[in-house]
């Protein structure tokens, strides 16, 4: 590795500094509004509880000028979903639409994820698009809650809408809403949430020109451009300051579902000078099952982490995508070719994010974390009710994507908490109890199931569901069985995830990862979500932190002895400082006799 | 009611709308691109009135007949006053009037001087719709929201511009966009031939004539129906049929049909019919009541036009929930199935109320196969898909007649696809595709034979889908005659593989590769009348023709033939008959013998229908 060369003096367009931090402040002010508008106008748990929407602000040009306080995973998704748009109607863009788009195979992410643009026109001169997206609550097709992980074509996935105009001049295309509405389980959730977007669009325009109009369309569009080279001068210099080399890391997939498995995820990172390059070659080959990661989706993720890794004061702007390149070879796992199904996508968007963390963990082991927990789980429930002679639908989706942060170099994992790439947040129980046939019967975090190390991971939850109607269909993708969240520095793994059902008054009975079973009322579901990976030796914990664990509950003093070497006293209440001495001390011994005798 | 007009031009005019229907229906055939409506002849074209009455259709499928007035009835509902000069109507919703999502209906308003004049239509049955499985007739749906893109009454074409939406969705919902795209266009052609033929008509007579013509055609159907039915005896009859299973649960469906005729009106009623069931193997009630309809147009005659007015003297009702009049989000992509075995259930009632005008059910399974894979030597991939609607392919024995083998079944006039095509397109090879010699019901005429298939896969990963049923319960006979074997369906793993062959459900899905082989043997028709009543000298050529086998000659019809398989031995005959004949009777007195298939008709007619089946469906609880 080479020293770091010294850092160049930005170069910056001619400008007043202090009006472009204005402008971009503004910018992601506006971007910020227009998702406080769609949690307070949208209808589905999945949006005003949930957080799984986003919001921002691009260029003319497509280039992302600000982005509100939302999903990071969809931070890269809204170019490539604009760019479809403007290519399909390029000379055919007026005042007053609205485009939209949900179509994987034209830059969208998965057919619930619905990317809204509208084109802002100041005097007859496009000044920007702004964009919303919602995670939708369902969108037609063979499960409801469109995540299923065993669809293996796009065409049983629900509603794939092309790059088509929502609005055209103001006026709304009737059409796309009916085909919405008869698509969809739920169509007054769906609408509902559309209209939220739509909300959020019209305040974002409305914004726009207030802004545009105190500088002028032309300098206002002059900003953005600055503000674009500003980030990405600022991303290079960052850029510039890591060790130039080349780093691979693989993570796994266990498998898809239908026996495809595990699915290696290789992330070849290199560096050079102030660019990055990560590319997939080595990756598998792309799977039957639903949770192949279409190409935008994986460039998503890249730039997400790349963006956690170089922390700071970078702006969140297309400008920032600039020096960070990404490649994979067509038909993999990471860029799959049509009609490959996706839905359940964001399983192999978390599994990408952690393969790129454990390249720049090769690259910068003093800062990055180890692998973030949870089963990179999805959780719908879905059924019918009564009502007279209707019979109405109800869905109920879960992300529980990332739930236990892994051990940093310096700190432990934060238990139970979302992960680096997303801010999905739960829904409360006390909600869904009242919305649906559900009873959330505990919701703890797991003792044991971090993983050890000088810092630990966050520890993993449990959560059980009773289902209390019949014909509930319960449709569960998850991972991490086989390939628990790695640790680092000679962390270990969280503990794997398990998955149980029981038939009311029946035992539990170990599942798959992946399955759908139609549960009846008092059956139930046990998901038990592996913690974080640890970072560094576990002899080398501080005993204290071992012992504030135990005290905690977070921790067996079984599991303090066995894997930390803490031997604890008092009834649990203190350290044995000297018979934990001993113990790790034949403990080490113990590791490096094995590390020095020959390999068979 | 009975306005009278020149029987001549009363007739001309049929002709004429009958003959644009039919002139539609050639350019569809010709311009659309699938085998489905190229070969299949899944599709149909019609000629409605303003208000969208039925007055002509094309030489199609007796299945749509009765499905183009309540989807236009959709549309109207929907657009009210807002359609005009140029519009072009689209639906498929099936809880908006349509059938089942592949079905996509379309309607042109034909206007004249201004003045809304008719509609015409045109429906085909697309390759694909999108959803949960290729062709969109997967049994196991249990909501419409998977099955496929539904398209509510909407406007293809407004004042003649395209609806760029729909084309779109289209193209990325269904999986062989070229095909579906090619044939709705084809559909749209057919529409601008009609219009332009429907004009030119019009120019001939003008528009008040044509206007006073087509109400005129409407109440001569409406009376040559009425009395058609006021020749059939008054009375109550009921049959029960069954469907072996909805492919999801194991629970056979009974289905109870109940016809009660009054005067010149017939009353269909299913009160006794089991609940609804959770697959996607039976329609909604408007569907079904098509399947009623076909049946009786069987029965009153083949000269009555194919209008609105043959409906009008005819009433049906179903409880809400049961089996034919299912509550929504039902799923109905397979619903032929059940359809057809309505029809037949009615068509075993009317057999009680004219046995010297009624057939035996007819054979075949109700089977439709769907192969669906990728084509993975062209880059990008491209999916592919072959329906194969088989039909009953087996005639039911007649009054004077056999029945028939290896035919379309009195509802639907769709054809096979032949072999030749099937290999040139798909990697599949036909190893076999013939009559199966001793599965006709026996009877004085007999039923059809059953067909098989033996299908060889080329290659890998093709998913294979197959409704069918008549495995558990085959087709019954009537006035004494046999019911034919049941269907089976063999799957043979290919060589090297673990697995011995198996026999596959009626209703599965099964991912096939290169080199397995797949056998279906559908059944035959039943018998019509005591099998030991047949000619000896009929039982003879069917050995000869090697359509029977010498000992089936013997076992089912007591006839002997001698060693050099061409004649019948006479004596030997008569004694075994003899036999046959009191062993029979013995059985028919301990009352075995009348139940000779799936179907159960009591002796007597039921007298006196109870008032509460007469009320409309929504009045039941």
């Amino acid at each position: 590795m080479t020293a770091p060369t010294p850092t160049p003096t930005p170069r910056l367009r001619p400008g007043d500094p202090t009006q472009l931090e204005v402008v971009h402040n503004a910018l992601s002010g506006i971007s910020d509004a227009m998702a406080v508008t769609l949690v307070r106008t949208s209808r589905s748990s999945i949006v005003r509880l949930g957080y799984d929407f986003s919001t921002g602000l691009l260029s003319p040009d497509g280039e992302l000028v600000g982005q509100g306080l939302c999903q990071p995973i969809h931070m890269g998704g809204m170019p490539p979903a604009l760019k479809a748009c403007v290519e399909h109607y390029e000379g055919r863009i007026f005042p007053g639409d609205i485009l939209i788009n949900n179509d994987p195979y034209e830059g969208g992410s998965h057919l619930p994820d619905i990317f809204m643009f509208r084109p802002v026109f100041a005097d007859g001169t496009l000044i920007a698009y702004a964009c919303a997206m919602s995670h939708h609550t369902d969108v037609g097709g063979r499960v409801a809650g469109g995540n299923s992980s065993d669809c293996t074509e796009i065409y049983q996935e629900g509603l794939r809408i092309p790059p088509l105009k929502l609005y055209e001049r103001g006026e709304p295309n009737r059409t796309l809403f009916r085909i919405i509405e008869k698509a969809v389980r739920v169509p007054d959730k769906v609408l509902g949430d559309v209209r939220g977007q739509v909300s959020a669009l019209r305040l974002a325009e409305e914004e726009l020109l207030r802004l545009a109009g105190r500088h002028g369309a032309e300098r206002f569009l002059e900003l953005q451009g600055e503000v674009l080279d500003y980030t990405e001068t600022l991303t290079r210099m960052r850029i510039r300051e890591l060790p130039d080399g080349a780093w691979t890391f693989t993570d796994h997939v266990d498998d898809d579902g239908f026996g495809c498995g595990p699915i290696a995820i290789v992330a070849n990172l290199v560096k050079e000078d102030d660019e990055i390059r990560v590319d997939f070659t080595g990756t598998s080959a792309q799977v039957k099952g639903a949770i192949n990661n279409p190409l935008d989706s994986t460039k998503s993720m890249v730039y997400a982490v790349t963006r956690a890794v170089l922390g700071g004061e970078i702006p969140n702007t297309g400008g920032y995508f600039r020096p960070v390149t990404v490649t994979a070879p067509e038909g993999t796992y990471v860029n799959p070719r049509p009609p490959a199904a996706v839905a359940a996508r964001f399983l192999g968007c978390l599994r990408v994010s952690h393969a790129v963390f454990g390249a720049f963990a090769q690259m910068l082991p003093d800062e990055v974390p180890a692998c973030a927990g949870g089963a990179d789980g999805n959780l719908t429930m879905a059924g019918y009710r009564q009502e007279g002679n209707a019979r109405k639908p109800w869905v109920q989706v879960e992300g529980s994507g990332e739930i236990a942060a892994g051990a940093s170099p310096t700190h432990d994992g934060i238990d139970a908490q979302s992960g680096a790439v997303s801010n999905i947040t739960n829904i409360p129980a006390e909600l869904i109890e009242v919305e649906h046939p559900i009873r959330i019967e505990e919701y703890s975090l797991a003792p044991d199931s971090e993983g050890a190390g000088t810092f630990r991971g966050g520890l993993g939850l449990t959560r059980r569901h009773r289902f209390l109607a019949d014909d509930t269909l319960v449709q569960l993708r998850s991972d991490r069985m086989d390939h628990p969240p790695y640790g680092l520095c000679g962390g270990q793994a969280g503990r794997a995830s398990r998955v149980s059902f029981a038939r009311r008054d029946g035992p539990e009975e170990p599942m798959p990862s992946k399955f759908i079973v139609t549960a009846n009322a008092g059956d139930t579901l046990t998901f038990r979500m592996p913690g974080g990976g640890g970072w560094g030796e576990p002899l080398d914990r501080d005993p204290e932190a071992v012992l504030a664990d135990v005290r905690a509950e977070k921790l067996s003093p079984e599991r303090a002895e066995a894997v930390y070497g803490v031997v604890l006293a008092g009834n649990g209440r203190s350290v044995d400082a000297a018979a934990t001495r001993e113990l790790r001390t034949a403990r080490r011994r113990k590791v490096k006799e094995r590390a020095g005798r020959p390999s068979a | 009611m009975s306005r009278d007009f020149d029987p001549t031009r009363l007739e001309v005019m049929r002709n004429a709308l009958e003959g644009i229907a039919d002139t539609m229906a050639i350019s569809l055939y010709q311009t659309a691109r699938s085998a489905v409506v190229r070969l299949g002849w899944d599709f149909s074209t019609a000629v409605l009135t303003a208000e969208g009455d039925l007055v002509g259709q094309g030489m199609c499928h007796p299945i749509h007949l009765g499905g183009m007035a309540p989807a236009l009835g959709g549309c109207l509902a929907w657009h009210g006053d807002d359609i005009g000069p140029g519009d072009l109507l689209i639906t498929n919703d099936p809880y908006e009037g349509a059938q089942h999502l592949p079905d996509v209906y379309l309607f042109k308003p034909v206007f004249h001087e201004g003045s809304p004049l008719a509609y015409v239509g045109a429906i085909c049955h697309h390759a694909d719709i999108g959803g949960s499985v290729p062709g969109g007739q997967g049994f196991a749906n249990t909501e419409i929201h998977q099955e496929g893109l539904r398209i509510p009454p909407l406007k293809l074409y407004e004042g003649g511009t395209a609806n760029e939406t729909i084309y779109r969705l289209l193209e990325k919902a269904v999986r062989a966009p070229e095909t579906v795209l090619g044939d709705l266009l084809a559909q749209v052609t057919a529409t601008q031939i009609g219009e332009r033929e429907l004009l030119a008509l019009v120019e001939r007579t003008g528009a008040s004539e044509y206007h006073e013509l087509v109400a005129g055609l409407l109440d001569y159907t409406e009376r040559l129906t009425r009395r058609a039915i006021a020749e059939l005896p008054d009375g109550t009859w009921s049959f029960t049929d069954y469907v072996d299973d909805d492919g999801i649960t194991d629970e056979t469906i009974t289905i109870v049909a109940t016809v009660t005729k009054t005067g010149d009106e017939i009353h269909v009623g299913f009160d006794g019919t089991s609940p609804q069931c959770r697959g996607s193997i039976v329609g909604l009630f408007h569907m079904n009541t098509n399947f009623v309809h076909m049946a009786l147009r069987c029965l009153l005659g083949a000269d009555l036009p194919s209008t609105s007015g043959f409906f009008r003297p005819i009433t049906i009702t179903a409880p809400p929930g049961c089996f034919v009049n299912p509550h929504p989000p039902a799923a109905v992509a397979a619903r032929q199935l059940g359809g057809r075995r309505i029809n037949q259930a009615v068509w075993g009632a009317l057999a009680q109320m004219a046995p010297e005008r009624a057939f035996a059910c007819p054979g075949g399974a109700d089977s439709s196969i769907a192969f669906s894979g990728l084509d993975r030597s062209v880059e990008p991939w491209r999916g592919w898909v072959l329906t194969e609607g088989f039909n009953e392919i087996a005639c039911g024995g007649r009054p004077d007649k056999d029945g028939m083998e290896g035919q379309g079944s009195n509802i639907t006039n769709q054809a096979n696809t032949p072999v030749e095509l099937l290999e040139l397109e798909y990697p599949v090879r036909i190893d076999e595709y013939g009559f199966v010699p001793d599965t006709e019901g026996p009877g004085r005429y007999r039923g059809g034979l059953a067909m098989s298939r033996t299908y060889t896969f080329l290659d890998d990963e093709i998913e294979v889908r197959i409704r069918s049923d008549r495995a558990k319960r085959p087709p019954w006979g009537v006035q004494g005659g046999g019911s034919a074997p049941a269907a089976r369906i063999r799957l043979e793993a290919a060589a090297g593989d673990s697995g011995a062959a198996h026999v596959l459900p009626s209703k599965s899905t099964t991912v096939m590769r290169r080199g397995d082989r797949l056998r279906t043997q559908w059944c035959g028709g039943g018998g019509h009348g005591s099998p030991l009543e047949r000619e000896p000298e009929r039982v003879l050529r069917d050995v000869v023709e090697e359509k029977i086998t010498p000992a089936h000659a013997r076992e089912a019809y007591g006839v002997v033939v001698d060693e050099s398989g061409r004649v019948v031995d006479r004596n030997a005959t008569d004694a075994l008959r003899a036999a046959k004949a009191r062993r029979s009777g013995r059985a028919h007195r301990t009352g075995a013998a009348r139940a000779t298939g799936a179907g159960t008709a009591p002796g007597q007619p039921v007298r006196q229908p109870t008032e509460a089946s007469r009320a409309p469906p929504e009045e039941r609880t």
